[in-house]
Order: structure tokens, then C-alpha cells, then sequence
């Protein structure tokens, strides 16, 4: 607790998260659009991963990167952030996951 | 913000693309489509270099604009449409050597965001080398 406490005194802070992709596209243009925008809005180095695929980790700013991972419905997504929002930008980015919010459009 | 003019044979087609990148921006971009050669109430297949000019004109702004053109005459029209600029405005414009659509969806996604006009255009020609079915994935 200590050392994430230092960690997160130097702006150093990294953490994770994983969410499941429900709809039954995937995690298709426009929603990788949504993720890219709200990923934007925060200074933290934010990245995903396709656990399901073990795909490479990738940028999620870029949304080249995010149709790589090719995520389907089921596919669990780790979505990693550094830096001083880091937890901010994951909370946000998740919401974006969730099935009650799955259809609206990124918070602006 | 950069601005995006989309060029191609079919007007069709641009307004297509215009319709699809146009779903990608969350900000103040604008997107105007030039296809085809007016004909009557129509146009048939070709590109039309003071068509493509009026629209830089229009939609020109000091961030810039990026043109998304098909191929063969619509890079000559382009080109040619840039020559009616004055130097100044022609500095800030740009034919983007992306594939159509997918640069036009990434340039208008990119443009949204704020960023430069050769970001936009980094982002949006980086879509020649993507893989649309990456054959390291797990095929399931």
C-alpha cells in the first residue's frame, strides 16, 4: 500500500481492468470509435489487450489498433492506464462496456 | 480542426463515405463530398477539378484540409484544384495517399480529435498497412 501510494505521489500509478465485450458485433467501428475518444480525453498512456485472443497490447488512442485485436461478443478485454488519471480514464472507458450504456453515444 | 474534402468518381460513393466518416467525429469537422461530373439533375462517373476547388474554398481553414481522393483522375483534379489556391491556403491542404474509405474514417475520427493535419494524414495513411484480418490472432 506504501509503494502505491509513492507510486501514485510521482503520477506513476498503473492499473487495470477487464470487460467483456456483449454485443453481438463485437467490438465493432463505432464503438471503438467511442473507446478512442474517451480514451483522448485523459493525459494517462491507456492500453488493450485481448485476453481471449492473447492478442498483443495495444494502443487504445488508436482505433487502427483496437480493430486488431479483432474483440467479438464474449471476448474479455484488458484495459490497462499510467499515469495520473489512470483511474478516471478506466472507469470511463468501462462504462463504455456496460450493458445499460452499450448503445448510447461517449459522454462528451 | 482540419477539415476533410472527399473525392471520387461516384458521387455516390462520396456521399457514402462522407456518411460513414461522418458518423466517426465528435467535434467541429466538416466533410464535403465531390463525385462525379454534373450532368442535368445528375452526375455521371468522372471528377471535376472546379467542383473539388469551390469545395477547398469553402471549407478551408488555417488547421487545414485533407483531401481523400480514389484514384487515377481524382489525384489529377485534386492536384489541379490545388493549383487554383492562393499559396497560403494551398500550404494548409493536403492529398492524402490513404485507401479511400478507410482513411476517410480514420481522417474524420483523427480530425475530431483535434489534432494537426499531418497527424490526421499519418493516422489515415497508416490504413494502407492494415490488416483487416490479422493472421497472428487465434482464429476463434
Amino acid at each position: 500500500m506504501e509503494d502505491r501510494n509513492i507510486r501514485e505521489a510521482c503520477g506513476d500509478s498503473s492499473h487495470s481492468t477487464d470487460v467483456t465485450v456483449r454485443h453481438p458485433l463485437g467490438l465493432h467501428l463505432r464503438k471503438s470509435k467511442d473507446v478512442v475518444q474517451t480514451a483522448s480525453r485523459f493525459q494517462a498512456q491507456i492500453t488493450a489487450q485481448n485476453l481471449t485472443r492473447t492478442s498483443p497490447v495495444v494502443n487504445a488512442k488508436s482505433i487502427l489498433q483496437l480493430m486488431q485485436i479483432q474483440a467479438r461478443q464474449g471476448h474479455v478485454i484488458r484495459l490497462s492506464a499510467q499515469g495520473p488519471d489512470a483511474d478516471d480514464a478506466l472507469a470511463a472507458i468501462s462504462l463504455l462496456f456496460d450493458q445499460r450504456y452499450y448503445d448510447l453515444p461517449a459522454a462528451q | 480542426m482540419v477539415n476533410l474534402v472527399i473525392v471520387s468518381h461516384s458521387a455516390r460513393l462520396a456521399e457514402g463515405v462522407k456518411e460513414l466518416a461522418g458518423s466517426m467525429i465528435d467535434g467541429d469537422v466538416t466533410i464535403i463530398a465531390v463525385g462525379g461530373i454534373a450532368e442535368g439533375d445528375d452526375y455521371r462517373l468522372g471528377t471535376d477539378p472546379m467542383r473539388i476547388h469551390a469545395a477547398l474554398e469553402e471549407v478551408w481553414s488555417e488547421a487545414g484540409v485533407l483531401l481523400l481522393v480514389d484514384l487515377g483522375s481524382a489525384v489529377l483534379s485534386a492536384t489541379l484544384a490545388l493549383d487554383f489556391l492562393t499559396p497560403e491556403q494551398r500550404a494548409t491542404c493536403l492529398i492524402s495517399n490513404a485507401p479511400l474509405v478507410e482513411g476517410a474514417v480514420i481522417a474524420a475520427l483523427e480530425a475530431g480529435l483535434g489534432h494537426s493535419l499531418e497527424e490526421v494524414n499519418q493516422a489515415a495513411e497508416a490504413t494502407a498497412q492494415f490488416e483487416k484480418i490479422p493472421r497472428s490472432l487465434n482464429s476463434y
